[in-house]
């Protein structure tokens, strides 16, 4: 049962993931190249200076992808079920309508997972390769926050494109978009470290947020 | 007889607008009922409040034996449901989409599903949404017959069908009633078809239903012919439950006898001359009771 | 499971409106922050001030609140504004009987500022620094090509060209550490990372039993000095400031807020008086000139200043609060709409910061009008007789966000 779920998220998404993974893995060439190019045509001292005490780090192309991905791979997977109401078809499977949907954002948030792991892997080699050990470290947490916005993004696209309501996609929207833009607040590495682990605590939330969502649009309620 | 369907009470309305107003009828346990109305009278609203897709505003329903706002995951599993327009996850193939709704059911009959698909002469890696309206439904009847339901709900199962599909349609549906204990709920807007399937009918208009057997429908209701040189308005009533004008034509719907009728125009001024009873296919009747607009 | 659902949202609701609502609404009822800065006038024998309210306003007062125009603001302040005084054919100024041409104001004066959000662990920090090699030959101060790190074995030098530990030069600095008795790891090392400075003095670093040594990069070579800072001072940061004066290397802070200048004289500390500092929560400014020595310390609520004779004795103290520059009816409404708000940076830190302001009673009468503006939607226009009391217990909590919140996601089951 998990598995014919799995099966038909993976038919819808396949190729809009691949398209994913190729954008990111694109970007992260690009910034391996720029790095690359930099440090061949500038001191690499100096690079580092900038990198460790004047906080422009080399990897900031890539700040919005993750939410960019997030928010497509939603999209794909949402977009479909909508059009003509098609979610039906699945809410008459003999299956629990919350399991259902548990199932639909594994599926989304595991494949965005594997985004999210690219690129950190992909940044992480290249600061291990160009610099210290401890600018790889810091940029764990730096783009965490970053990662953190294509998660919420993800779920809030979906539970925007669930929601039969404009006022409440209206809310959800400015809720969901508010608590993005503080997720790139500030600029430099590490910035919200402090606030992390409470940002984060919220993850939880903003899963469940989802389920009323998928009740409301199995309900047709308007209002 | 235990009941498949059972609605008490119904309401419902679009914001201001009732479309239900304390609807009441049963659909037996191996049965074949059809619901009929005319476009835009509810019938896909009563469908989806019967499938838990819409929260009525009161009354309830019970399907299998469960409140339709919460049918349980093993009720839904006895039900097969034609979604209106042959919904169809468009973006699999016909292997795709038969591996896909085979993990949901123990009883999946995958022979079912291709012997009705394999008619077509389509590959099994041929995309829904490149098929034609016909062959879908095709597809999405294979997915619901291999279910092995025990009741089947279907929503305008005619809709965007030529008379090749349709009679397909109906041939299954026929054999599949054979079955036994089997019940069907259908809608349609194409009312010859149901005249060779249903056993009972619902008529629903302007929020309003009347239930009945085929059988004693068209034994009860009657149409009379006459002829009247000028203009004449009748209003519906106990007696005139239809009235229809063309040229000098004149033809008066009632459950009553030819007798009866007779004297109840004669009470309204009209004089029939020559008033003889027509007989009718079911269509002539649902439009005689209906009207046409 | 949707109840569960439906709270998520209006939780997730109320937070980020009591991030944003409350910025907003003070972004347009109340202009920026005001702030003072405070000198010590040698002239006048009193502290005046600037005051910042905001708009571009400004106030020039001194101590018994008589108001000067800038020109005569300025004028009160001959050593920090020399540079006016001498446009104005007022130099050479006779102060006390001493005279201050150019030169002398000049040799005289030197600012530091220590920003509480440039501090350790106020500030993201990879701990990686440059050590700049001294050289007397070299016009400039070239990068080092390597960055160091300390260790709990040792300070280990990374060549930034091969992104390689430098195993040579590392080994040479931690056997002269050693030598000198440095205990390892480094637990507070202070030194200015810029090239953008007279010359370099190198590194102030603290081992792991409390001993300050001083670090240097002579031609290449470590020179170590175990300076005879006491041990048992709780130093928590060292801030270097190279100066031509040469009559400090920087200061210390210690845990306790104790502020010391390491003086070029064998590393003595002076303490300032500064007994209001909290390095938590305040910024520092020591201004010297060729009179006197003024430490000012200030929060968003308050400044303190004290200045000093050049051998660092107190001479006087004032102390005042930061001008209002919100209406005290707009600070009404917003202190009565919003009962908390949310927060996420702070003047203080170089990092997010956290918050949760709780607006006081003033918030109570907002909570009461969502209650009221709740019952009346409900039973006056719901029609609706039942009232619900989760909804009243998040009005309680949340106000005129949990009112929102109600408006926007009814309860519909």
């Amino acid at each position: 049962m998990i598995y014919s779920i799995f099966y038909k998220e993976w038919i819808k998404a396949r190729y809009f993931f691949l398209a994913l993974v190729c954008l990111n893995t694109a970007v992260c060439l690009k910034i391996w190249v720029d790095i690359r190019q930099q440090l061949q045509a500038e001191h690499a001292e100096m690079i580092w200076y900038q990198a460790i005490h004047i906080q422009s780090f080399f990897y900031s192309d890539i700040r919005y992808f993750p939410l960019l991905s997030g928010i497509c791979l939603a999209v794909v997977q949402f977009v479909p079920e909508i059009l003509q109401k098609r979610l039906r078809l699945s809410l008459h499977l003999p299956v629990d309508r919350e399991r259902l949907l548990a199932i639909f954002l594994a599926l989304g948030l595991g494949l965005y997972t594997v985004l999210a792991l690219l690129d950190t892997a992909a940044i992480w080699a290249v600061s291990r390769y160009y610099f210290p050990v401890e600018v790889a470290v810091s940029s764990l947490t730096t783009l965490l926050p970053w990662h953190y916005a294509g998660f919420v993004g993800y779920l809030g696209m979906s539970l925007i494109l669930l929601e039969p309501a404009w006022s409440r996609r209206v809310f959800v929207f400015l809720v969901f978009s508010g608590f993005i833009s503080l997720l790139f607040s500030g600029s430099g590495y590490c910035r919200l470290n402090p606030a992390l682990p409470w940002l984060m605590l919220l993850a939880p939330l903003f899963f469940l947020t989802v389920f009323q969502g998928g009740s409301r649009f199995q309900q047709g309620e308007v209002t | 007889m235990s009941s498949a369907i059972e609605v008490k009470h119904l309401c419902h309305q679009y914001g201001s607008r009732t479309i239900y107003r304390d609807l009441n009828f049963t659909v037996p346990t191996g049965t074949i009922c059809g619901l009929l109305g005319k476009n835009g009278q509810g019938k896909t609203t009563l469908v989806n409040i019967l499938m838990g897709f819409l929260k009525p505003t009161s009354g309830r329903c019970l399907v299998l034996g469960e409140d339709s706002c919460h049918l349980p995951p093993l009720t839904r599993a006895r039900i097969g449901l034609l979604h209106e327009g042959h919904l169809a996850y468009e973006f699999l193939t016909i292997a795709q989409t038969e591996r896909f709704f085979s993990g949901f059911y123990l009883g999946w009959e995958r022979e079912i599903f291709f012997d009705l698909v394999d008619k077509m002469g389509l590959s099994p890696d041929h995309r829904i949404c490149r098929m034609s309206c016909g062959q879908r439904s095709q597809v999405v009847l294979g997915v619901i017959m291999a279910q092995n339901p025990d009741l089947l709900i279907l929503d305008d199962y005619s809709m965007g069908l030529d008379a090749g599909y349709r009679r397909l349609f109906l041939d299954v549906l026929k054999d599949f009633a054979a079955l036994g204990d089997k019940t069907i709920f259908v809608t349609s807007h194409i009312v010859q078809d149901l005249e060779k399937l249903v056993d009972s009918m619902i008529f629903i208009d302007r929020g309003e239903i009347m239930q009945t057997e085929l059988d004693s429908f068209m034994k009860s209701f009657h149409r009379y012919d006459f002829e009247d040189g000028g203009e004449l308005s009748l209003d519906k009533d106990e007696v005139i439950r239809g009235f229809e004008q063309r040229g000098e034509r004149i033809s008066v719907y009632s459950f009553a006898d030819q007798e009866s009728v007779q004297f109840h125009l004669d009470s309204l001024g009209v004089h029939p001359e020559k008033m003889r009873e027509k007989k009718m296919s079911l269509e002539d009747a649902f439009i005689g009771l209906m009207g046409k607009y | 499971m949707i109840h569960l659902s439906r709270y998520s949202l209006i939780l997730l609701g109320i937070l980020t409106m009591s991030y944003f609502l409350p910025t907003g609404f003070w972004k347009i009822f109340g202009s920026e922050e005001g702030s003072t800065m405070l000198f010590y006038s040698p002239l006048k024998k009193q502290f005046v001030y600037r005051d910042y309210l905001g708009s571009h306003q400004f106030h020039y007062r001194d101590e018994e609140g008589n108001n000067y125009s800038r020109a005569a603001f300025e004028e009160l302040l001959p050593f920090l504004y020399y540079k006016t005084m001498e446009k104005k054919g007022l130099l050479p100024l006779i102060i006390d009987g001493q005279s201050f041409d150019k030169a002398s104001i000049k040799k005289g004066r030197q600012g530091i500022e220590i920003k509480s959000r440039h501090l350790p662990d106020h500030y993201p920090q990879i701990p990686l620094y440059p050590l700049f090699n001294q050289d007397q030959e070299q016009a400039m101060l070239p990068f080092p090509e390597d960055v160091f790190r300390f260790s709990g074995r040792g300070m280990e030098f990374i060549n930034a060209d091969f992104n390689r530990i430098d195993e040579e030069l590392s080994k040479r600095f931690t056997h002269a550490l050693m030598m000198k008795g440095f205990s390892f790891p480094a637990t507070v090392i202070g030194g200015k990372t810029t090239n953008l400075k007279p010359f370099d003095a190198g590194y102030f670093i603290r081992d792991s039993e409390g001993a300050v040594f001083h670090v240097q990069r002579v031609k290449n070579e470590p020179k170590i000095i175990r300076t005879p800072i006491p041990p048992e001072t709780d130093i928590e940061a060292l801030v270097i400031s190279e100066n031509q004066r040469k009559e400090f290397y920087g200061l210390a802070i210690t845990g306790e807020n104790r502020v010391y200048l390491i003086s070029y004289d064998h590393y003595k500390l002076i303490e300032l008086s500064a007994d209001q500092y909290d390095a938590q929560s305040m910024d520092f400014k020591l201004l010297i000139s060729p009179l006197h020595r003024t430490v000012t310390c200030f929060d968003d609520r308050q400044v303190f200043g004290t200045v000093t004779d050049g051998a660092y004795s107190p001479m006087k103290s004032y102390q005042r609060s930061l001008p209002e520059t919100i209406t005290p009816a707009a600070d009404f409404i917003g202190r009565m709409l919003f009962p908390f708000q949310l927060t996420l940076t702070s003047e203080f830190r170089g990092q997010a910061d956290p918050r949760l302001h709780w607006n006081g009673w003033r918030a109570l009468i907002g909570i009461g009008l969502s209650i009221v503006g709740y019952l009346v939607y409900v039973r006056g226009i719901k029609k609706r007789k039942k009232r619900s009391w989760p909804a009243i217990c998040l009005l309680l909590l949340a106000g005129v966000y949990g009112l929102i919140c109600l408006a926007v996601l009814p309860d519909n089951t």
